[in-house]
């Protein structure tokens, strides 16, 4: 075991056993003076002893576990003494005459938790002194705090409670040891402050991951000298420290054991920055509060009176009244100082891209976390999704890019960062933009999949119900033709047969109209067949292009190129020839049209073009589209207005 | 008797017309749709409706349900549905009701047959399409029909497609007697009540296989 856990376990030991003392003796004397020491024991002492010894165990070569537990065991130390005075005074009353020697002793033991705390300011965050020059201040100081303790003994002035009846056993020091004593005690105090300040040195000197852990002792440190202040505010208002300086104090005590251990463990847990600009917006806001309610509850006092409730009422309306103004003005001036937005903003990224990666979040929280950093609810984040043309939000809604700045990933614009007010910066949202590429990089592809799958979803679902609209016509067109012809056409030869003995039939007749209904059922069925499949097809699809276009009424400029083609290749290209000239003869009043069908490149490039009105949109949703989509192909229209109209479709098809 | 043709293909009406008229039957009206199907069954009052369940308006089931709405308001009125395929959604609940006929059009060509079909419904019995029927009995698993011999099943067959014991002796070359037997030993096997009157006894086993129809 290491020399400073060692120290750390034993300071552990000896402050749980003094802390079980002290509860045993308030316990057995429940007076208040011995239960708020008790309290201030309890609250801190543990916290300090326990935690002082983790970090002992976790970093055994680091003197800070041992000094945070020493700060645990002075403390306990200090308030056991209090308790146990206070248990004499209750129990013994009798003995404390003769104890005052003892009383004189300790009288002044309290400086070693400001030595404690000094140390471990100064020995923060890596168990050495700053520097060469900062070896002497250890010694020095606690030479000092032991002469000021001894000096201290023959201090003239009364005890403390409840111990002020009691007279002080030795005589006052002469004159020139007490001017030597003032002197120590002044220089044991600018150690002290020597010691704080050496955090500031170490700042200016460290990496970030040094700094972060100073700004948490920082933290918790701001106590230190808030508690003095807030002390004498409330002395000089009301005459007595009230329950703000105890809330300060207390936060100070209970706050550095617990941020001298997030700095030394999990200092990179939490956002420092953010905690510290809360904190002290925070405490200025109350700073504010409690003056703006004595001024007015003074004022309230002088015009009507003192203790008057109305004034009273009036200064806690004002209170609240100012308190969230005050709390967004207060807030904005601190984060400009000590949390600049961009940090906050480039934090949040950074955590979310952390937590995307560990699965914890999803990339497209991107917008939202922005909003929040950035503090503007009106900002717009919006993907370029690849294929497609503009920008759109996670939800498929259009992002309109005036006014953004773009977000480049490789040199190409994947997204754009909209600022929803003029107060952000373009060149911040730049920043931002840069270190969020990756995140619209993912949710761009995120949701070119999520499109592409619902295409196929919905194209699916359509060739489907387009197969069983197919099916439902077929049936229809059997149904109500060839059917009802063959069945009416057996009737007629039943009717005729029934009258074939007496002679009433003209069998060459019935024949004759029966032959000519066969023929005209055979004709129907073959028509319906050809609806199933272009039968010339059979011959390629050259020839079954050739017959197609004989049967449009208008001038057309065929160059079909191709050799064999596999079946479905050569079915889809007829039928997204066969539409495209339906829809140039039904809407596009073309007076002439060109054709082509070409292989090249293992794919076949297919062309229909005309030079009417233009202004035609083929429907994504269209049964074409659909067969095209479904063989891997593509499907473009361009068709300006008054500029005729192209259809062009590239099916894939390997020789 | 008095007949109204409903039927939407005038090929077939006009056929089925003319057989019906040369058989000695009285066409009093003739419909395209079943909204002047319906109307002309009320104008005219004929003994039977000859009715394709396909008609317009709207292509489906409109013959059907103008059946189902012509049995309401006349309970005397033979009605025979004509389809072009089967379909036993309509027919069973129909057929019990007596008054009825399901057949598939191709049975026009059995002239006789037919004619014999039509003039039972007239009469107030039942004729059902022997598809149907064979769908009625052989869409089954755990089978109370299994206790039939192969005879008592056609038989059953016989009757459910609306035959009189004659018809049915006449069918398969037996002796009335003989099927009087197979019916009883029938109907006593599927626990059902015998009676004398045929056509009672056929809406019986009607609606006992209508009922053990799944779905």
């Amino acid at each position: 075991m290491s020399g400073p856990r060692r120290v750390a376990l034993a300071t552990c030991l000896v402050t749980g056993v003094v802390l079980a003392v002290t509860v045993v003796l308030a316990v057995r004397a429940p007076v208040a003076g011995a239960l708020i020491n008790l309290g201030i024991a309890l609250s801190v002492a543990p916290a300090s002893a326990v935690l002082g010894l983790v970090i002992a165990r976790r970093r055994p070569r680091n003197v800070v576990g041992p000094l945070l537990g020493l700060v645990g065991l002075t403390t306990a130390l200090n308030a056991g003494r209090d308790v146990a005075w206070w248990y004499l005074a209750e129990r013994h009353p009798d003995e404390l005459p003769s104890l005052n020697w003892l009383a004189a002793l300790a009288d002044q033991s309290a400086v070693w938790i400001f030595v404690a705390v000094a140390l471990l300011l100064l020995y923060f965050p890596d168990g050495r002194v700053p520097g060469p020059r900062w070896r002497w201040i250890p010694p020095t100081l606690i030479v000092c705090a032991a002469l000021d303790h001894i000096g201290t003994s023959f201090d003239p002035m009364e005890f403390r409670a409840p111990l002020q009846h009691i007279p002080r056993p030795w005589a006052p020091l002469p004159v020139p040891l007490q001017a030597v004593g003032l002197a120590v005690f002044v220089l044991e105090l600018v150690l002290v402050l020597v010691c704080a300040a050496s955090l500031i040195v170490r700042f200016r000197r460290s990496d970030e991951m040094r700094r972060a852990q100073i700004k948490w002792l920082a933290l918790a440190g701001m106590a230190i000298p808030l508690y003095p202040l807030a002390c004498l505010v409330e002395i000089l208002l009301w005459g007595r420290p009230l329950w703000v300086s105890a809330a300060i104090g207390l936060a100070g005590l209970i706050g550095i054991p617990v941020a001298t251990a997030v700095a030394m463990l999990r200092h990179d847990l939490y956002d420092i920055d953010k905690a510290l600009a809360a904190t002290v917006t925070y405490g200025l806001v109350s700073a504010t509060l409690v003056g703006i309610y004595a001024v007015t509850s003074v004022i309230g006092g002088v015009l009507l009176g003192r203790e008057s409730t109305v004034a009273a009422a009036v200064a806690t309306a004002v209170c609240a009244v100012a308190l969230s103004p005050l709390r967004t003005r207060l807030q904005r001036g601190v984060d400009r100082r000590l949390y600049p937005i961009r940090r906050a903003a480039l934090a949040a990224v950074d955590a979310l891209s952390r937590d995307a990666r560990s699965g914890d979040t999803r990339p497209e929280q991107l917008e939202s976390t922005l909003r929040t950093a950035l503090r503007d609810p009106g900002l717009r984040v919006g993907f370029q999704v690849p294929g497609t043309e503009g920008y759109v939000d996670v939800a498929g809604g259009r992002v309109d890019p005036a006014g953004a700045v773009p977000v480049e990933l490789g040199g190409r614009e994947i997204g754009v960062i909209r600022p929803g007010s003029t107060g952000v910066r373009p060149e911040l949202l730049r920043q931002v933009g840069g270190a969020a590429a990756t995140l619209v990089e993912v949710v761009r592809l995120r949701l070119e999949v999520a499109q592409a799958l619902r295409e196929v979803e919905s194209s699916r679902a359509r060739l489907v119900q387009a197969g069983y609209s197919e099916r439902r016509k077929l049936e229809r067109d059997l149904h109500d033709g060839a059917q009802q012809r063959l069945a009416s056409l057996g009737m007629a030869f039943r009717l005729a047969q029934r009258h074939l003995d007496d002679g009433s039939v003209d069998v060459n007749a019935v024949l004759d109209q029966g032959v000519a209904e066969l023929g005209t059922a055979l004709a129907e069925l073959r028509r319906i067949a050809h609806g199933l499949r272009p039968g010339r097809l059979d011959d390629g699809l050259g020839p079954a292009l050739t017959e197609l276009v004989r049967t449009v009424p208008i001038k057309i400029d065929l160059d079909v190129r191709t050799d064999q083609l596999p079946d479905d290749v050569a079915t889809t290209a007829y039928y997204v020839v066969s539409e495209a000239l339906a829809n140039a003869v039904k809407h596009a009043t073309a007076g002439r049209i060109a054709l082509s069908v070409s292989r090249s490149d293992g794919q076949l490039l297919i062309s229909v073009s005309d030079d009417g009105r233009g202004g035609a949109a083929l429907s994504h949703r269209s049964s074409i589209a659909d067969r095209v989509a479904a063989l891997g192909g593509t499907l473009r229209v361009h068709s300006p207005l008054g500029a005729g109209t192209m259809v062009e479709a590239v099916l894939p098809c390997a020789s | 008797m008095r007949v109204v043709i409903g039927e939407d293909s005038a090929l077939f009406r006009e056929g089925l017309a003319r057989l019906l008229a040369d058989a000695g039957h009285e066409i009093v009206g003739k419909a395209a749709d079943a909204t002047a199907l319906v109307a002309t069954v009320h104008a005219q009052r004929p003994d039977l409706a000859i009715i394709d369940i396909r008609m317009p308006p709207d292509h489906t089931d409109d013959g059907a349900r103008a059946a189902r709405q012509l049995r309401d308001c006349h309970p005397d009125l033979g009605i025979v549905l004509l389809s072009q395929h089967l379909e036993t959604r309509h027919s069973v609940e129909l057929v019990t009701r007596g008054h009825f006929g399901y057949l598939l059009k191709d049975r026009v060509f059995d002239v006789d047959d037919f004619l014999d079909a039509i003039r039972r419904v007239a009469a107030g019995g039942s004729a059902l399409d022997p598809e149907a029927v064979a769908a009625l009995i052989t869409r089954r698993r755990d089978d109370p029909l299994a206790a039939l011999t192969s005879r008592e099943r056609e038989v059953l067959a016989l009757m459910a497609e609306g035959r009189t014991n004659k018809g049915i002796a006449r069918r398969l070359w037996l002796t009335d007697r003989t099927v009087e037997t197979h019916v009883s030993s029938i109907m006593a096997k599927l626990g059902l009540a015998d009676t004398d009157e045929d056509h009672r006894r056929v809406l019986a086993v009607l609606a006992w296989l209508g009922q053990q129809a799944p779905g």
